[in-house]
């Protein structure tokens, strides 16, 4: 054979052997879109009538955060396998990002991933956004939010807005919350026995009366006036939210003028439940007989209103040149701090322990009898003050009792005190907290 | 003597223009055809101009002047899976941005790493070869992208950080480019030799990393997924130092030679600039809520991106090593050869860079938390010293060419670190497989050649040696591979 042949052959040869041992692999970084899964934007709000009265809501909008897991997604992004779906309600000035903020997102995909929970439909609605909350309750400026949770949410508002399947059977439906939200999941559950399979919650005023029928929320009457003391100065008010007619003068007796909702977050949170709760529990108009005509324009016909009340606090929200949209409402406690004899026990109506009773009647076996619960406690103290705020330990360790005790239910109590070493406190959310109560709904998803 | 000078021009250009490549550590993994084709074992032949770097002594037996170069073209194949979670007090894994669970690839780059130089023989001290070379005695190239949030689904931290990132966050660029005089002489006549090198050392370094540091600041602002700050780190800068290097050739008979060589670089100070990129938090609900309370906490729940600019400074410490061979000419046309190396990586003790002279920020916010921001974030390397065993075999079928083929064994200094991290991907001992040939023609030699690395796999845990608070390694599953092809030309006149 020629040199020259020899030579280029073997050149040939290497050469090849060199180019087919470095191809372009790229970087391996995985290509997600936003639309892939996660945060589903079209269901950041969906519209209901019942909400066309509800305070500082004109829109009649619920905002939510729906986290959808990629295998529920329609293909080629996932197999439109149809999943569960749970519900989270957030705590007192809790929003639609609440969980998410605490890591929601990133649980969710680590559990689903590692196997550790089946993949779910979590949507997360906001609570409203008027004085932090109404105790997801039911009345006009309140919204009739259990009768959405517990019928509307995810038969309608889901079902329509994103392009998940969500399983259909009681049983692949969850409900959970934190503080104020945990309050909502169990009246939601109870006024709706047929909706939810498994519940978790967390701390929140789960006995409005307490163990003994004279603490829980009542021993906060004093602390919610004492918020009040120094507020003088409504040129200060923070009107924004509600309308609040600040031209009239404070005069030095129990009326609208000394009970300030204003200040919001941070100065008068008590206020604040107190305020959403009794525009949900005890609102002046008791029954409203109303026309709706379209989005946002109605007719109030009639209004039935509570008489026989020392604690009416008038005029502060709704809109003052528009009497339509304006909610007076009753506190359950006068200007000494002591029971409003009138007006607690609508409150009372409303406890827990209340609608349980009031549902056994109507469906003649207990509202949560068949219903998985789960229920997170805070048992840290410090300086033997319980970490939990506002009595909520007390209320919970209560309803723990009432439901196990006296009602004979299985409840799964998941005790906590603290998260990396740091304490939790007040409703402070917690990140392992959220994982278990994950858990224990896919295990009653897989039952 | 017009030759000569082109060939020096031609020196100064390649070494002021060569690019990077790798072996262990970040050595070189050779110079030249036919000392690659051999697997290395070329101290006891050194018969080209690259007897430069593997024994100057070998150019007092080279009757020829010669001018050549080398070109090689090396691609690093390496895999990793980052393994990188963190874990709570409850041992519950969490997110941290990582790609953890996906097989991602170091950052395609067929690097050119080109070599040259001369020798010429003059009538002094008798007679003596001189020679003048550029080469890379070390250099390592790698560059990753580990770090995305998005990819990683953990896009709460802050939904744009993505966008913020270099594609190549995890970079090692180092090359320490040699201009070496080498002066050769015989001693005994066909017998024995001493050679010597003398070299000026030129180092550029490129070196980015992603450091997780723990949130500074506490309450909601430090909460999880806020919990980890991203630290992007994108150090360049380059220095000057010098080296020697010294080689024996002796031939007791005709068909065998031995020869021993040793290599003494000294440290080099690295000065450049530094940037350093915090991608910070983005809540728009903590922002608000944290601008009552302190306005660095604002800052550290805006999604600001902050970009620092400084001085940088670093201390290479490059390793001696000693080296020895022995060749052996079975027949007139195959010639044998066995190498040993003992290199003092133990010298080597990371990149320690030393921050200074930042640009004060525009934010007297920034400016309140600069000790945070400006620390020197560096991980200590901690290297043993490592040994490499080289044999290989040329032949010569024809006259007109010569087969090589040749096996190395090369011992990781990081075999007994956990502190791994992609910047270094030295799995463990690695073998290296070469195969090649040079064709004659007329003065011309013209070679090429083909080596394969092969590196154990490797799982690397989560460790912070000095505990405080940084971790020290990537951790995760390594694969390794590196290829290379080499092309060379020579000239005998």
């Amino acid at each position: 054979m020629p040199r020259h042949a020899v030579l280029f052959a073997i050149f040939l040869v290497s050469a090849l052997l060199t180019v087919l041992g470095c191809d372009d692999r790229g970087t391996g970084v995985p290509v997600t879109s936003y639309e892939s899964w996660g945060v589903w934007p079209t269901s950041d709000h969906s519209f209901d009538r019942d909400l066309a009265l509800q305070l500082n809501n004109d829109g009649e909008l619920w905002t939510g955060s729906t986290y959808i897991p990629s295998i529920a997604m329609p293909p080629p992004t996932g197999q439109s396998k149809p999943v569960p779906v749970l519900i989270l309600l957030p705590p007192q000035n809790g929003d639609q990002l609440y969980f998410l903020r605490a890591g929601l997102l990133e649980l969710a995909q680590e559990m689903i991933e590692a196997g550790e929970i089946v993949p779910m439909v979590i949507h997360c609605p906001a609570n409203a956004s008027a004085f932090g909350g109404f105790f997801y309750g039911n009345s006009m400026p309140a919204g009739r939010a259990d009768s959405i949770i517990g019928d509307r949410m995810i038969t309608e508002y889901l079902a329509t807005r994103i392009p998940a399947i969500i399983e259909t059977l009681r049983c692949k439906r969850g409900i959970g919350g934190v503080g104020m939200g945990g309050y909502g999941a169990l009246r939601a559950a109870m006024k709706h026995p047929d909706m939810f399979g498994s519940i978790t919650v967390s701390d929140g005023p789960l006995d409005f009366d307490g163990a003994d029928g004279n603490s829980g929320l009542m021993d906060l009457f004093d602390d919610a006036l004492a918020e009040q003391l120094n507020i003088a100065d409504y040129s200060k008010l923070d009107t924004s939210i509600v309308g609040i007619d600040t031209t009239i003068a404070p005069i030095d007796t129990f009326t609208y003028r000394k009970f300030d909702s204003g200040r919001g977050l941070v100065t008068l949170p008590l206020s604040r439940l107190f305020i959403g709760g009794s525009l949900a529990f005890s609102p002046h108009d008791t029954l409203v007989d109303w026309v709706y005509n379209y989005q946002g324009n109605y007719t109030i016909n009639q209004r039935f209103s509570i008489t026989d009340s020392s604690t009416l606090i008038d005029r502060l929200v709704g809109k003052i040149e528009d009497p339509q949209s304006k909610w007076d409402f009753h506190l359950p406690f006068d200007s000494l701090g002591q029971v409003a004899d009138s007006i607690w026990p609508l409150w009372m109506t409303n406890n827990l322990d209340s609608i349980y009773a009031q549902m056994s009647t109507v469906v003649g076996y207990g509202p949560l009898d068949s219903i998985n619960i789960w229920i997170g406690r805070n048992v840290g103290m410090t300086d033997g003050i319980p970490d939990a705020k506002w009595n909520y330990y007390e209320m919970t360790e209560s309803w723990v009792n009432t439901l196990t005790q006296v009602h004979g239910l299985n409840v799964n109590v998941y005790d906590y005190s603290s998260l990396d070493a740091e304490p939790v406190r007040d409703d402070e959310y917690a990140y392992d907290l959220l994982r278990q109560m994950l858990l224990f709904h896919s295990k009653c998803f897989e039952k | 003597m017009g030759i000569a000078r082109f060939a020096v021009t031609v020196l100064l250009l390649l070494g002021l223009f060569a690019p990077p490549a790798a072996a262990s550590g970040f050595e070189n993994t050779g110079i030249g055809t036919y000392a690659r084709g051999m697997g290395g074992a070329f101290r006891a032949i050194a018969n080209d101009w690259t007897a430069a770097h593997y024994n100057p002594a070998g150019y007092a037996f080279i009757l020829d002047n010669q001018l050549g170069g080398t070109g090689g073209l090396l691609h690093n194949r390496h895999e990793l899976t980052p393994n990188y979670w963190y874990r709570d007090d409850q041992d519950n894994t969490y997110r941290n941005g990582i790609l953890n669970g996906s097989t991602l690839f170091n950052r395609h780059d067929i690097m050119f790493n080109p070599s040259a130089g001369f020798i010429v023989r003059m009538p002094i001290w008798g007679e003596m070869v001189f020679g003048l070379s550029v080469y890379q005695p070390f250099d390592y190239a790698v560059s990753w992208q580990l770090y995305d949030p998005s990819g990683a689904g953990f896009r709460s931290y802050n939904e744009e950080a993505s966008s913020y990132l270099p594609d190549n966050e995890y970079l090692t660029d180092l090359d320490v480019v040699a201009f070496q005089l080498t002066a050769a002489r015989e001693f005994v006549p066909e017998q024995l030799s001493l050679g010597l090198g003398l070299q000026l050392l030129r180092a550029d370094l490129m070196f980015n990393d992603v450091i997780l540091r723990p949130n500074p600041r506490s309450g909601i602002v430090a909460e999880r997924p806020r919990d980890y700050i991203p630290e992007l780190t994108r150090n360049d800068g380059s220095g000057w130092g010098f080296g020697l290097t010294a080689g024996m050739m002796w031939k007791p008979i005709e068909r065998l030679s031995v020869g021993v060589n040793a290599r003494l670089p000294f440290d080099i100070t690295i000065d450049g600039t530094t940037m350093l990129m915090y991608i910070l938090p983005k809540n728009n609900w903590v922002k608000k809520e944290a601008g009552d309370l302190n306005t660095v906490d604002y800052l550290f729940a805006s999604g600001t991106v902050l970009a620092l600019v400084g001085d940088m400074r670093a201390e290479l410490a490059l390793p001696p090593s000693i080296a020895g061979g022995i060749a052996f000419d079975l027949t007139q046309r195959l010639t044998i050869a066995v190498d040993a190396e003992y290199t003092l990586w133990s010298q080597y003790e990371g990149l320690a860079f030393t921050y200074s002279d930042f640009a004060k920020p525009q934010s007297i916010f920034v400016d309140s938390i600069m000790d945070f921001f400006s620390a020197d974030m560096s991980r200590k390397a901690v290297w043993e010293n490592a040994g490499k065993v080289m044999a290989g075999a040329k032949y010569e079928p024809v006259d007109f060419l010569t087969l090589l083929g040749g096996v190395s064994v090369d011992q990781s200094p990081m075999r007994n670190t956990a502190e791994r991290i992609p910047q270094f991907v030295d799995t463990g001992d690695k073998y290296g497989f070469n195969l090649g040939f040079v064709a004659h023609v007329e003065q011309w030699d013209i070679g090429l050649i083909t080596s394969y690395f092969a590196y154990p796999d490797l799982q690397t845990p989560l460790v912070d040696v000095d505990n405080d608070g940084l971790d020290d390694s990537f951790p995760g599953d390594y694969k390794a591979a590196t290829y290379e092809t080499v092309l060379s030309l020579n000239y005998r006149f």
